[in-house]
């Protein structure tokens, strides 16, 4: 089964929300059981928001005080461990095409990925090549690829927070900080719009569920394309590929994106389903989510996982339920509800 | 094909009411054949190009060189319009990457300014360089690099599992035609001297001998590659096309839809054009050592064109027209298709601003310089226009009730 399809995954879900939201326009017109999705999705992503924003002041708050005091080993774990809290905070947004990471255009200034070529890598060097001051103001000007939490954990990470890096390193994590904000007021009283258009749908969904139902697809593409590019083509594995190699957390950080598509499902979605008439579909997609959890790997590392034949068999079991859970909401679902989920920026990879 | 009297009177294909009669096998069996055009015109302007190399390794020149440029530019025409085929054709997937992969880490044919070249992180074949080498460590396993052949070529292609190792293709040529473009987001192309592939004395950069073997070995593949798949597309004969328009129409329809779509909204609005604008990247455009991104988008972009409007010109300047998509939704609601072909259209002209900007001395690796804020909203229109078709096909499939556009996995079962 190939994911780069209609499912997909991408980091461009930003800019998508037009191409993505045209197929999901359908008027009003049916009373839904229980409690509309859109109410349940907008409250989880304000407190998601709400998560967001805490934790990236903390990361500043970090990067700062371990400045000005000089970094050393106590104060940099303490950075890295709220960089981590920071994008474990970030994750349910990655994929996004609904609100405001798309109006505002953030989510490659939040985390730029995939990025096979290190140009991460290769615009930090560039600018600490540079003697000019480094400002958020100037970073939000810079490459996406130097804005956001890759450049960060690099800085982290695989440099080491120093007296030098830390001018940049508080600027970007300031930057940060600065988009969280922004995510968090817009989410208090977001525009969407869930154009309607067209009325298609056979089966008598509002545009809302369509919306919020096609989301839960792009994010599932996001996800699904954490968890294949690392896994590369038959023994040629792709460490580098993997979202967080630098901090070796990216299962953990793939664990937090399954776990908040759950919470998405299940924040209404699932009884819509059952009240469509398809308790079965529902209740496979809640199984096919609760059994991937049940089995995740406690290693928070994907390299050390793919450089072992213990890791890569648990992997490759994990596969089954990603690739079943993919096939239930992406390829199933639509199907049966009568609607077309649209493509995403993951189509065409 | 069936054609209705009126379309035979006006024969506009770019119409947007519905001259043909909308019968869905119909609209499956004209794309068919419009594939089959544009793969037949791949493979021809792919023999001239052959030609023109032929010439330039036989007498290496400033003209020669030019020649063969020229060439490529070409043969690109038709093949950049044939990409729309790649999504939901496993066939043409499959076998693609070997003609056009992309981006590639250049490192591994031949020389490169080791300061300014930026490979895949972690890919062992990134500075292989077939061209200086007669055998290559990768890993564990040692190749033998000896005869450079087409067979060659093509078993290196991924090595060591990284798709950025093309060895292959219309990449692999404009590499060693053009060479790395040094100039970054300024004016100016890979400026690779002639000199590098006389024989003998003259010679510059090394190895001029293995440097015309690897590019004549490149250019036998492409011609057999796209050779064998005109044959795919052909009429009347136990092929692709054959098991494709014996299905239910439904699933050439999915393909068609699902073509256009992956390559509108991921690929070129995505990949190809918004990664390496925010990212101001120029390593990630997509002809960087020719310069010739422009043109590569335009027709990627008229590709989606003649899918849906079921209309090509073909190199020699005929048209082919028959029953499309637009026809076929248009019988089903008139407005949508109305609002679909506008879409199409308008991506039409506005991705084309690239191409007069190109003409006008401001070529794609230039506007996404960091500093230019008007070649970034010249792209940025070009991705807005890609994403608003994209979304107008979605309402298209809609109406034609193709819910599941995947066709990889329409028909999977757990």
């Amino acid at each position: 089964m190939k994911f780069s399809s209609l499912t997909g995954f991408s980091c461009f879900a930003a800019f998508l929300s037009i191409g993505v939201f045209a197929s999901a326009m359908a008027e009003s017109q049916s009373t839904i059981a229980a409690q509309p999705i859109a109410a349940q999705a907008i409250s989880l992503k304000q407190q998601q928001a709400q998560q967001l924003l805490l934790q990236s002041q903390r990361l500043n708050q970090q990067i700062s005080q371990a400045c000005l005091a000089k970094p050393n080993q106590d104060n940099s774990k303490r950075a890295q461990q709220a960089w981590q809290n920071t994008m474990t905070a970030w994750v349910p947004f990655q994929g996004e095409t609904i609100g405001p990471i798309n109006q505002l255009d953030l989510a490659w200034s939040m985390q730029f990925w995939p990025d096979k070529k290190n140009i991460t890598g290769r615009k930090i060097k560039a600018i600490q090549a540079d003697d000019s001051a480094i400002t958020a103001a100037a970073i939000q000007q810079s490459s996406v690829a130097v804005r956001g939490l890759g450049a960060l954990e690099l800085l982290l990470f695989e440099q080491g927070l120093n007296r030098e890096n830390c001018s940049l390193s508080q600027a970007i994590a300031a930057n940060i900080m600065l988009n969280s904000e922004r995510l968090q007021q817009a989410w208090q009283q977001p525009k969407l719009s869930y154009n309607a258009a067209t009325v298609r749908s056979e089966v008598t969904l509002n545009a809302e569920d369509i919306a919020w139902i096609s989301e839960l697809s792009h994010q599932l593409s996001f996800a699904n394309k954490k968890f294949f590019m690392p896994l590369g083509k038959g023994e040629h594995i792709k460490p580098f590929q993997a979202e967080s190699w630098r901090s070796q957390t990216s299962m953990a950080q793939l664990q937090t994106s399954f776990t908040s598509l759950q919470q998405l499902y299940l924040s209404g979605i699932n009884a819509l389903l059952i009240s469509k008439g398809h308790p079965k579909l529902a209740g496979e997609i809640e199984q096919t989510f609760a059994d991937m959890l049940a089995n995740w790997p406690t290693e928070p590392s994907m390299v050390k996982l793919l450089k072992s034949d213990q890791g890569l068999a648990k992997l490759y079991r994990m596969r089954i339920d990603v690739e079943k859970l993919a096939y239930l909401i992406q390829e199933v679902l639509p199907v049966k509800l009568k609607f077309v989920i649209g493509f995403n920026a993951t189509d065409g990879d | 094909m069936k054609k209705t009297l009126t379309a035979l009177l006006i024969g506009s294909a770019l119409s947007s009411t519905s001259v043909w009669a909308a019968e869905p096998k119909a609209v499956v069996e004209h794309y068919a054949s419009l594939v089959h055009a544009v793969y037949s015109d791949s493979a021809t302007t792919a023999q001239a190009l052959d030609k023109a190399l032929k010439a330039l390794i036989a007498t290496p020149s400033e003209a020669t060189l030019n020649a063969a440029k020229e060439a490529w530019l070409a043969a690109r025409v038709p093949y950049q319009q044939s990409e729309v085929f790649r999504f939901g054709n496993t066939i043409v997937d499959d076998w693609e990457g070997q003609l056009n992969a992309w981006p590639l880490d250049e490192g591994l044919i031949d020389y490169v300014d080791t300061k300014s070249y930026q490979h895949e992180l972690g890919n062992p074949g990134a500075t292989a360089n077939i061209i200086s080498s007669t055998s290559l460590q990768v890993g564990n396993d040692k190749l033998d690099t000896t005869n450079i052949t087409p067979e060659l070529l093509a078993s290196l292609n991924e090595l060591g599992g990284s798709e950025a190792n093309v060895a292959t293709g219309y990449h692999a040529i404009e590499f060693l035609l053009w060479g790395q473009d040094l100039n970054a987001t300024g004016a100016g192309a890979g400026a690779r001297p002639y000199t590098d592939f006389v024989q003998g004395e003259g010679c510059t950069n090394g190895h001029c001998d293995r440097r015309v073997a690897y590019l004549q070995a490149a250019s036998t593949l492409l011609n057999n590659d796209l050779t064998w798949m005109t044959a795919q597309w052909a009429e009347n004969t136990d092929n692709y096309r054959q098991a494709l328009t014996a299905k239910p129409a439904t699933e050439g329809l999915r393909i068609m839809l699902f073509g256009m779509g992956s390559l509108s909204l991921g690929e070129l609005a995505g990949e190809r054009m918004k990664v390496a604008l925010e990212a101001n990247s120029p390593e990630d455009e997509h002809d960087c050592f020719s310069d010739n991104t422009h043109n590569s988008h335009y027709y990627n972009q008229q590709g989606i064109n003649n899918v849906w409007f079921g209309s090509y010109t073909r190199v020699d300047g005929s048209k082919l027209t028959g029953p499309s998509l637009n026809d076929l939704v248009a019988s089903k609601d008139k407005a949508v298709a109305l609002k679909t072909s506008e879409a199409v259209k308008s991506a039409t002209t506005q991705v084309y601003t690239l191409v007069s900007s190109a003409e006008q001395g401001q070529k794609f690796d230039q506007l996404i310089a960091a500093n230019n804020a008007a070649g970034h909203e010249l792209v940025n229109n070009s991705i807005r226009s890609l994403v608003l078709q994209t979304g107008e096909i979605e309402k298209a499939s809609n109406v034609l009730g193709i819910y599941n556009l995947n066709p990889d996995t329409a028909d999977h079962e757990f």
